[in-house]
């Protein structure tokens, strides 16, 4: 690993690295660029005053007001880099975008989540995300006000804030957050080698799952997007590994996926306590965990792990292969199957480990729709083979490990009967020595409200972007 | 009532088009909106050949040879009957209109004339050099008394709220069986019993003499191989999008691929003892759900057209198409590389084993840029995956095992 710690690296913008528990609220501000020129101008001023918070900065111990961070989508990069625009080095999703046809279909964007009766992101019509993190709702909402104004080139879209609750909890009730990747070279990862290495060999990840221009888990570097040596004519950026007479606009930057989803709360518990009614010796709560496949407060369900922040990570479900102690469709077991899958224990934790990204979502409450919700946001080197596998092959396949009828019961798309197919709207928990308990005719509880796919630079194609002629 | 000790047949009919009416083709093809089941009143009357289990019809250009129309089927039983049966339903349909419309844009085939088509239709038949079935030995009717006898089973135990102690739930289950009308009668029947003493031997016989040509030919094409040209593209973004619109209507999905094959003989022979090696295998070891570790393909085969230049392969298999070459990247490498080393353009191998497919980004887009769309694709049982058709099989066993007095009520914790 290079010299510098990746967490406090300046080329790092610090989001990826941080979730700045530190300020409870931020504000996601879509934008356009309106004056491409004027944009450059006001980009240009933000990095000369270091004002674009990196894993540097992040890392200090004073607290800062306010941290702001900047990502683009594909039509941002177009306008910012003009002819020097590679449309062909981005994967497709990212230049497609989150909204189309088929995109819709593999990532359950249809029913209840068509993006037809999204509230942001339906036509995908903005080129970037200023993010501002601080202590208050205001102050967010008036760092990207102060911001994306007209004369910094920007025309100001919607803006969704998120918070952070200080308890570590998603807008049902459970805790949150609690399995993230651990990134190789990261203090992070060097301490838990010695101290939990059970946690790394489940968690650990290499670099360039989450950041481009460091080798993944197949042991290459990434794909990673490229722009013309021609926009970049102060070579701030470094030549690109795959095509030598074009620049790195990837290197230490990350692909960002967000998504608005509501939580029907009251829908949510409601219905928990009228299936609970139906069983024998089963709670709200007990049927909840299931679902989620964590106790509320964060333990594992998995045989032989212990509650507490040290021991409610380290299990891989090859001891649970049926399911009886955290369901096989469980929203935690869809979404990182661990070590079960169709190869060994150890195989299967490799695979499963090619789709693993990093998450940065907060809560919502918007008072004016009377809504709660997660701001989902993750960031990932390849948006298809993590963010688009995991929402579309593991949580919203019904096939699942063998399942049927069913997708995750929190953030799956329940479908009604057509095609052939019977409707899509179980849920089924394993019992031992006994057989299922089976929840049919379940609703949607959580409901997408927006998205978009971005690209978050480095400090250095942030640079480039700023000064392409 | 014994099932029928057939095996399952994998082919294509490959049919060269008259030059210019491709795009006649296309559109006759595009406008049936068969995408994953049948519509109703669909011309081809899949529904009622007893024996399909999947079907599909695409068209592909080739430099060289023009454009083809292609019918692959995946059936139990032989060809011949299955054709009689498809022509059978034609005709009582239009007095086979739309199958002589479809077939009169290619060469040889007289308007008219059904026996006519039947027979050119058995001249262009290809099989396959190695295939793969999931189900092996289920028919396609045993597949749908299967699952109705989960849908028996589901329905008997209900939500288990309160479950029912389990010696009850398995009376109750039996007694169920054996009224519902879909059962009763027909549910407890055992399975064909596999490849006999003296198909074993023939298939380890050619199994062993094609892995010696596999290993002589891999060091001989070896310096071919290295310095072979490496196709490093990336995917054609309408391409890909045009192939998408047929994808992911249904969990299970649909794989066209056509690569260009380098034509020398140490390559070609090459491939003949790659594809004898995956016979081998498939015949004697993979015969219970999963090839190698991939368990989502219900029938996929691989076919060398156009007299060696061109490598055919057809795979239908569940959930969406980039998890499928996942699974082929990060847990089947080595075999998928047997299987289409020495493609032209394909991410560079070392002995058609390693390397190869196991380049993940290269070998997806150049898996991508082999495709053709598959406009017209059936499945005979839309709501079942591999893996769930052998869970029920499973379950049927262990039911029928109950109902004669043997086994034991594990079999709950299967549904």
């Amino acid at each position: 690993m290079a010299s510098i710690g990746l967490t406090e690296h300046p080329d790092i913008q610090g989001l990826l690295f941080r979730g700045y528990t530190d300020h409870a609220h931020a504000g996601y501000g879509l934008f356009r660029i309106r004056g491409r020129r004027a944009f450059q101008a006001w980009l240009t001023g933000l990095l000369d005053r270091e004002q674009v918070t990196t894993a540097e900065s992040s890392s200090r111990k004073e607290v800062a007001d306010s941290h702001l961070n900047i990502a683009f989508t594909a039509s941002g990069l177009q306008k910012l880099l003009d002819a020097g625009s590679i449309a062909d080095s981005f994967e497709p999703a990212f230049i497609e975008g989150m909204v189309q046809e088929h995109r819709s279909r593999l990532l359950g964007d249809v029913e209840a989540n068509d993006p037809k009766a999204w509230r942001w992101g339906r036509r995908q019509d903005f080129d970037g995300l200023l993010m501002g993190f601080a202590h208050s709702r205001q102050a967010a909402d008036d760092l990207l006000a102060a911001h994306l104004t007209a004369a910094n080139g920007a025309d100001r879209g919607i803006t969704v804030f998120g918070h952070l609750d200080g308890a570590g909890t998603e807008s049902f009730g459970f805790a949150d957050g609690i399995s993230q990747p651990i990134v190789e070279g990261t203090k992070l990862y060097n301490d838990r080698l010695h101290t939990r290495p059970r946690e790394v060999a489940l968690h650990g990840v290499p670099v360039g799952e989450v950041l481009l221009g460091y080798p993944d888990g197949s042991g290459r570097l990434p794909r990673s997007p490229a722009t013309s040596a021609a926009s970049d004519p102060r070579g701030v950026l470094p030549p690109h590994w795959e095509w030598p007479e074009r620049r790195d606009l990837g290197r230490n930057g990350s692909f960002l996926v967000v998504r608005q989803l509501a939580q029907d709360k009251d829908g949510f518990w409601r219905l928990m306590e009228a299936m609970a009614a139906e069983g024998a010796g089963e709670s709200a709560i007990g049927l909840a965990e299931k679902m989620v496949g964590r106790r509320k407060d964060g333990g594992a369900l998995a045989p032989a792990t212990g509650a507490g922040p040290d021991h409610n990570n380290l299990f891989d479900f090859d001891d649970d292969r049926q399911g009886q102690h955290c369901p096989l469709g469980s929203h935690i077991r869809r979404s990182n199957p661990r070590a079960t899958g169709s190869d060994t224990p150890d195989g299967s934790l490799n695979v499963t480990k090619r789709h693993r990204m990093i998450r940065r979502g907060r809560g919502y409450a918007d008072d004016e729709q009377g809504e709660v919700g997660l701001q989902f946001l993750c960031f990932n080197a390849s948006i298809t083979r993590q963010f688009e596998f995991v929402q579309g092959s593991w949580c919203n396949n019904p096939f699942f490990h063998g399942l049927q009828r069913e997708v995750d019961p929190i953030i799956g798309t329940v479908r009604p009967a057509g095609r052939g197919l019977a409707s899509i709207d179980r849920f089924t928990i394993p019992r031992a020595g006994s057989y299922r308990r089976l929840l049919a005719g379940l609703p949607s509880f959580v409901t997408v409200k927006g998205g978009g796919y971005f690209f978050m630079p480095a400090i250095a194609a942030l640079r480039c972007l700023a000064a392409a002629p | 009532m014994m099932a029928d000790p057939v095996g399952q047949t994998l082919f294509t009919v490959v049919a060269p088009l008259r030059p210019g009416t491709q795009g006649d083709v296309r559109d006759m093809l595009a406008a049936l909106g068969y995408l994953g089941t049948e519509p109703p009143g669909g011309p081809f009357g899949f529904e009622e050949a007893a024996m399909l289990h999947f079907a599909s019809v695409f068209l592909y250009d080739d430099p060289v040879d023009g454009w083809f129309l292609v019918f692959e089927s995946n059936i139990d039983g032989a060809v011949e009957p299955y054709l009689d049966r498809l022509l059978a339903i034609a005709a009582a349909r239009d007095g086979g209109a739309f199958l002589l419309r479809l077939y009169g844009h290619c060469r040889g085939v007289a308007a008219g004339d059904l026996p006519g088509l039947k027979r050119h239709m058995l001249d262009h038949v290809q099989h396959p050099q190695a295939a793969f079935v999931s189900a092996v030995g289920l028919t396609r009717d045993r597949i749908r008394q299967d699952a109705a006898v989960y849908r028996v089973v589901d329905e008997t135990l209900g939500s288990g709220g309160v479950p029912l102690p389990a010696d009850q739930a398995q009376a109750a289950v039996l007694r169920a069986l054996e009224h519902d009308r879909e059962t009763a009668g027909v549910w407890s029947v055992a399975d064909d019993a596999g490849p006999g003493a003296l198909e074993k031997i023939r298939t380890v016989g050619g199994l062993v003499a094609n892995v010696i040509g596999f290993v002589v030919l891999a060091v001989v094409n070896l310096l071919r191989e290295r310095t072979a040209p490496e196709d490093s593209l990336r995917s054609d973004f309408d391409m890909v999008r045009t192939q998408r619109q047929y994808e992911d209507i249904l969990p299970t999905n649909h794989m066209v691929s056509i690569v260009h094959l380098h034509t020398d003989r140490g390559r070609q022979w090459a491939k003949r003892c790659a594809f004898g090696v995956l016979r081998g295998l498939v015949t004697l070891f993979f015969r219970h759900g999963k090839l190698g570790k991939i368990e989502t393909i219900h029938f996929a085969h691989w076919a060398i057209l156009n007299g060696g230049r061109r490598l055919l392969f057809v795979s239908n298999f569940g959930g969406s198409w980039s998890s499928y070459l996942d699974d082929f990247t990060l847990k089947a490498s080595e075999g998928l590389t047997v299987a289409w080393a020495h493609g032209i353009g394909f991410p560079r191998s070392w002995f058609m084993v390693r390397g190869g497919a196991a380049k993940g980004p290269e070998f997806i887009d150049w898996a991508r840029r082999s495709m053709v769309p598959t406009p017209v694709w059936y499945k005979a049982y839309p709501d079942l995956s591999a893996k769930i058709i052998n869970r029920n099989r499973k379950l049927r066993h262990a039911l029928a095992d109950a109902k004669a007095g043997r086994g034991t009520t594990a079999w709950l914790e299967l549904v």
